[in-house]
C-alpha cells in the first residue's frame, strides 16, 4: 500500500496550483464562494443576534435605572416634604422669641429617622436655634463655613443638595460618624413680627442612598453610580478606590451626557452607558455595562457557531474536492492517455473512455484518430520495410561478374580439353545455382533449397580451385523443410573461400552445419583459415564497413539486415574468429515452416 | 476503490473534528469565567478590625471573578494556629492566601521553608523591605514623614516613643522616626514595654519626670491607655499616634490626639487582591498610591481624608 507522504502531497498541490488543474480551479473557486457566503451569513446572523441581545441588556439596564431613579426621586421628594412640613407647618407659625420648635422637630425626626440623621435650624449668623435629635454642637465648628450654608446663602430661593460628607457638627457619644447628604433651604424666622433669615438643614442618611444603589448593583450587569451636575461622585460601588487613586471612573465625561444611551471607550474598555437625570438635584444616575461582560454570555453561542461553521466548512471543502474529483477524474485519465500517445505509445486500447457523455465522446474520437494514425504509420513502416527488403535482396541477388566469367572460362577450358562430363557437371551446377537464385521471385525458400544452392556453389568453386579445399555439409533432416531467406549461406562460403581457405598452402576445410537448438535454427559456416583480426571483426557487421582484405564487407551486413527485416531483431548473423585457427559465421533463424511464416505475415498485416 | 478510501478518510476526519469541537464546546463555552479563590487569614479573635481591609479587597475582587474567604486565627493559637489555618485554606482549594499575621517572623520562616511564597503573601504586618511577599505601608518612611510633621508643627521638643510590644512594624516605624529627627534638636527616648503594668508605669512617669512634652504612641494599646489617662498626666503633653482604628480617629476628632499617622487598610486590601490577580504588580501599584496619611484635626474633614478616615463610603 502506498504510504501517505505529506511533502509529496504538498508538492503535488503546488504543482497542481501552478498547472491550474480543472479540479483545483473547481474545488478552490467553489470553496471560496461557499466560505465567503457562509461567513457573510454567519456574521450577519451573529451580529444581528448579538446586537439584539446587547440592546435587550441595555433596555433592561434602562428599566433598572428608571426604577432606581423613581426610588431616588421618591426619597428626595420625601426629604423635601419633611423640609416643607417643618418650614410651612412649624417655623412659619412660630414666634421664636417665645416659642421653640424642638418638640415638633423631634416628632418629625422620630417619624423619619430611618432616612434622616438630623434636622437643624440655624440662624443667619450661624447660631443653632434647634436640632433633632438633641445634640451639642462640636467645639470649633462654624456653621457659616459649611458648604451647605454658603450655597444656601448664595441662592436663597432654592433647595440645595450637598455632596456626601461626614456630619461633623454635633458631638457624638460613641465612635460613630455618619455620612450624610445635606438638604438645606433658606427660611424666614419670626421674632415678634420681625422676619430674619435662617437656614433649615435636613441631613439625609447617605446609607439610604447607598443601600438603594447597592441593591441594584448586586442584581444588574455592570454597575450603577450617581454623580452631581459637576461630575462629582455621590455614590459609586468603588468610590473609595477611586478617591484613593486605585480605580478610575469616567464621571466628568458622564456629567456632560444628556439622558440616553451611549457607547464610550474608557481605560481601554468599551462600555455601554445609560444616563438618567434626577429631578430637583441635577444629579445623574449612570449605568455602566462593559461590552465584554455582555459578550461573556454569548460565549456559548460563539463557540457553537464556530463549531457549526468549521464542520460546515469541512463538509463544503471535502464535498467540493470530492465532486470536482469525480468530475475531473475522467479528464485527467484521458489526459494521461494523451500523454502516452505523446510519448509514442499508440495503443488505442489503453485510451480511457469513461465519465460524462462529453468526455466519453472525446475519448472515442481520440481513440478513432489514434487507430487511423496507427494504421497509417504501420502502412508507412511496412512500405519502408518492403522497400528496404527489395533493396537488400537486389543487392544480394547480384551475381559477381568475375564468378560468372571465371566459371564460364573454366567450362570453355574443360570443353577444349575434351573433359565433357566435368564441363556438363559444372554447367549443371551453374544452372541449378541460377534456378535457386531466382526461386520464382521468392525470397523465402526452404533450408533444403538454400543448402542445395550452397552445394552447387561449392561444386563450381571446388573445380575452379582444383580441390584446394575440402567442403563438408551437414544438415539436420528435421529442419530441411523449414524456411530461410535465400542466398545467405552462399555469401558466407564465398567469404570463406576468398578470405580464408582459397590462399592456404595446406588443404582448407569448410564445414557447413545446420541444426536446431532451443527452438531456433542455427546454420554455421566454419573455415580453418587465418582468422580475422579483432579490430576488423568488430566492424564487420556495421553498415557499409570496409574490411581491409578483399571485398567491401557489405555482404555480411546485408545478410544480417535481411534476417532482421524478415524476422525479429533477436535473429541474425554473428561471427567469431581466432587468428590462425579459423572463423565461424553463425546464422540464427526462427524455426518456421513456410505456412507458419505466411500466417505470421498475414497477421502482421 | 480510491474514492471509497477517500470517503472513509473523510468520515474519520469528520469524526475527529467533531470530537475536538465537542471538547472545545464543553471546556470553553461556559457562561461563567474561571474564578480565583483567595483566603484572607487574619490574626485576632474576630475580623471587625479588618473591615476596611476587607472592604478594599472585596472592591478589588468585584472587578474580576474572584471569591475571598475571610477567616481569623485566635491570638491564643499563636503562630501554629496561623500556620494550620494557612495549610487548611490551601488544602481546601484556595489559590492564594493573604496573611495578616500576629506572628510574622515565625509564620514567614515557615512559609519560606516550605516554598509557599508563590501562594502566600503577608499584608500589613511584616518587613516592609521584603516587598515581594509583604504588602504593607513602608513603616520606616511613615516614621520619617511623621517626624517631619512633628518638627514642622514645632510644638514638642522632647518625645517619648512608647509601644506596648516589640514587633517588626513598630521597630521599622521607630527607626523611621529616629532618622527623621536625627538632624534636629528634638530629643527622644524609646520605651518598648513587655507588659501592661510597665506601660502604665511609663505613662505615669510622664507626669512626674516632666522630661517629655510629647509621646508618640506606636500601637493601639498604648494609644487607648494614654488617652484614658490624658487628664491625669497633663493636657499639655501632645499625643501623636500611629494607628488606623476608628477609635483613634475619634480621639483625634475629640482633640485627645494631636496628630495621627493613619494607614489606609482599604487601599492595602485592594492592592493585595490586585497583586495576586494581576500578576504580582504590587510594587508598581503601590508606588502611585499613598498607603498612609498624616492627619490632624484641621485636615481630617478635608475632601480626600474624610473618605479615608471614615470608612462608610465604599
Amino acid at each position: 500500500m502506498k504510504k501517505f507522504n505529506l511533502i509529496n502531497y504538498i508538492k503535488n498541490i503546488k504543482r497542481a496550483s501552478k498547472r491550474r488543474s480543472i479540479q483545483l480551479i473547481i474545488s478552490l473557486s467553489f470553496t471560496i464562494v461557499s466560505i465567503l457566503s457562509m461567513t457573510f451569513m454567519a456574521l450577519a446572523f451573529y451580529t444581528n443576534y448579538i446586537n439584539t441581545a446587547k440592546q435587550t441588556a441595555i433596555d433592561y439596564n434602562e428599566k433598572v435605572i428608571d426604577q432606581i431613579s423613581w426610588n431616588l426621586n421618591s426619597y428626595l421628594r420625601n426629604m423635601m416634604g419633611i423640609s416643607n412640613s417643618m418650614y410651612y407647618n412649624v417655623i412659619k407659625n412660630l414666634d421664636l422669641t417665645s416659642d421653640t420648635m424642638t418638640k415638633e422637630m423631634d416628632l418629625l425626626y422620630e417619624a423619619n429617622k430611618d432616612n434622616l440623621i438630623s434636622i437643624a435650624c440655624i440662624s443667619q449668623d450661624g447660631a443653632l436655634i434647634s436640632a433633632a435629635p438633641i445634640a451639642t454642637r462640636k467645639a470649633g465648628v462654624d456653621f457659616t463655613k459649611q458648604e451647605w450654608f454658603m450655597n444656601t446663602e448664595e441662592r436663597i430661593e432654592n433647595f440645595h443638595f450637598s455632596s456626601p460628607h461626614v456630619q461633623n457638627m454635633f458631638d457624638s457619644s460613641n465612635y460613630r460618624y455618619y455620612w450624610v447628604v445635606s438638604l438645606s433651604r433658606s427660611v424666614e424666622l419670626n421674632y415678634m413680627g420681625h422676619t430674619r433669615r435662617g437656614i433649615l438643614l435636613v441631613d439625609m442618611n447617605y446609607s439610604a442612598i447607598e443601600q438603594m444603589f447597592s441593591n441594584v448593583n448586586e442584581q444588574s450587569k455592570g454597575y450603577v453610580y450617581l454623580i452631581d451636575s459637576n461630575g462629582e461622585i455621590i455614590f459609586h460601588p468603588r468610590q473609595k478606590a477611586i478617591y484613593a487613586g486605585l480605580a478610575k471612573e469616567n464621571n466628568i465625561k458622564a456629567a456632560s451626557y444628556d439622558e440616553g444611551n451611549y457607547v464610550e471607550r474608557f481605560n481601554g474598555q468599551q462600555r455601554a452607558v445609560v444616563v438618567k437625570t434626577v429631578g430637583y438635584t441635577g444629579w445623574k444616575i449612570v449605568s455602566v455595562v462593559p461590552m465584554e461582560d455582555l459578550a461573556v454570555e454569548y460565549n456559548q453561542l460563539r463557540v457553537f457557531m464556530l463549531i457549526i461553521i468549521t464542520v460546515t466548512l469541512f463538509l463544503i471543502t471535502f464535498g467540493n474536492f470530492f465532486i470536482s474529483k469525480i468530475v475531473t477524474d475522467p479528464i485527467r485519465r484521458l489526459e494521461n492517455s494523451l500523454n502516452d500517445i505523446e510519448g509514442g505509445r499508440f495503443d488505442a486500447d489503453n485510451i480511457y473512455i469513461g465519465g460524462s457523455h462529453e468526455i466519453r465522446h472525446l475519448g472515442r474520437t481520440i481513440k478513432s484518430l489514434v487507430v487511423q494514425m496507427r494504421n497509417l504509420m504501420d502502412e508507412r513502416v511496412a512500405e519502408q520495410k518492403d522497400k528496404r527488403k527489395s533493396e537488400l535482396n537486389a543487392l544480394q541477388a547480384q551475381i559477381n561478374p568475375h564468378f560468372l566469367y571465371n566459371t564460364l572460362d573454366s567450362v570453355v577450358w574443360m570443353i577444349e580439353a575434351q573433359k565433357y562430363p566435368e564441363a556438363i557437371s559444372m554447367i549443371t551446377s551453374l544452372a541449378s545455382l541460377f534456378r535457386i537464385s531466382l526461386s520464382k521471385g521468392n525470397n523465402i525458400i526452404t533450408i533444403k533449397d538454400e543448402i542445395t544452392h550452397a552445394k552447387n556453389y561449392l561444386a563450381i568453386q571446388k573445380i575452379r580451385y582444383k580441390n584446394k579445399f575440402e567442403a563438408n555439409i551437414k544438415v539436420d533432416p528435421e529442419i530441411e523443410n523449414c524456411i530461410t531467406i535465400k542466398l545467405i549461406i552462399q555469401p558466407l562460403i564465398e567469404n570463406a573461400i576468398y578470405h580464408a581457405v582459397g590462399d592456404l598452402d595446406d588443404e582448407g576445410i569448410i564445414d557447413v552445419e545446420a541444426y536446431q537448438k532451443d527452438g531456433d535454427i542455427y546454420i554455421e559456416v566454419r573455415d580453418n583459415g587465418m582468422g580475422i583480426p579483432p579490430e576488423v571483426l568488430e566492424n564487420l557487421l556495421t553498415e557499409k564497413s570496409a574490411s581491409k582484405g578483399k571485398g567491401s564487407g557489405i555482404g555480411l551486413w546485408n545478410i544480417n539486415q535481411r534476417i532482421n527485416l524478415y524476422f525479429k531483431e533477436d535473429y541474425g548473423l554473428s561471427i567469431t574468429s581466432e587468428l590462425d585457427e579459423g572463423t565461424t559465421a553463425t546464422i540464427r533463424l526462427p524455426k518456421l515452416t513456410y505456412e507458419e511464416y505466411m500466417k505470421g505475415v498475414e497477421n502482421e498485416k | 476503490m480510491k474514492n471509497k478510501k477517500l470517503l472513509i478518510g473523510f468520515f474519520f476526519a469528520l469524526l475527529g473534528l467533531i470530537l475536538v469541537e465537542y471538547y472545545i464546546y464543553i471546556n470553553y463555552s461556559r457562561l461563567t469565567r474561571e474564578t480565583t479563590e483567595i483566603s484572607f487569614v487574619a490574626s485576632g479573635d474576630n475580623l471587625d478590625q479588618w473591615d476596611n481591609m476587607i472592604s478594599g479587597s472585596e472592591a478589588a475582587a468585584s472587578d474580576i471573578d474572584c471569591i475571598i474567604n475571610y477567616v481569623n486565627s485566635p491570638i491564643d493559637a499563636g503562630a501554629e494556629g496561623e500556620i494550620d489555618m494557612i495549610n487548611r485554606q490551601i488544602s481546601e482549594g484556595a489559590d492564594y492566601v493573604i496573611v495578616n499575621s500576629g506572628f510574622y517572623e515565625q509564620v514567614y520562616d515557615y512559609v519560606r521553608a516550605n516554598h509557599m511564597l508563590s501562594t502566600v503573601s503577608f499584608v500589613k504586618n511584616g518587613n516592609s523591605k521584603n516587598e515581594s511577599y509583604n504588602i504593607q505601608a513602608d513603616e520606616f518612611k511613615l516614621g520619617q514623614d511623621f517626624a517631619q510633621y512633628i518638627l514642622e508643627e514645632n510644638e514638642s521638643h522632647s518625645l517619648l516613643f512608647l509601644a506596648s510590644e516589640d514587633s517588626v512594624n513598630t521597630n521599622d516605624a521607630i527607626e523611621g522616626l529616629k532618622d527623621g529627627f536625627k538632624d534636629s534638636e528634638l530629643e527622644y527616648d524609646v520605651q518598648i514595654c513587655s507588659n501592661s503594668s510597665e506601660l502604665l508605669k511609663n505613662i505615669y512617669n510622664l507626669k512626674y519626670s516632666s522630661k517629655h512634652d510629647g509621646v508618640v504612641a506606636l500601637d493601639s494599646e498604648t494609644i487607648d491607655l494614654l488617652v484614658s489617662k490624658k487628664n491625669y498626666i497633663s493636657e499639655d503633653i501632645a499625643i501623636y499616634a500611629i494607628d488606623n482604628r476608628q477609635e483613634s480617629v475619634y480621639y483625634l476628632d475629640s482633640s485627645a490626639l494631636r496628630a495621627l499617622a493613619y494607614e489606609d487598610d482599604y487601599a492595602l486590601g485592594y492592592i493585595t487582591v490586585k497583586h495576586f490577580l494581576e500578576g504580582k504588580s504590587l510594587t508598581r501599584i503601590a508606588r502611585g498610591v499613598p498607603l498612609y496619611y498624616i492627619v490632624d484635626r484641621k485636615t481630617m474633614y478635608s475632601e480626600q481624608l474624610e473618605k479615608v478616615l471614615f470608612p462608610f463610603v465604599k
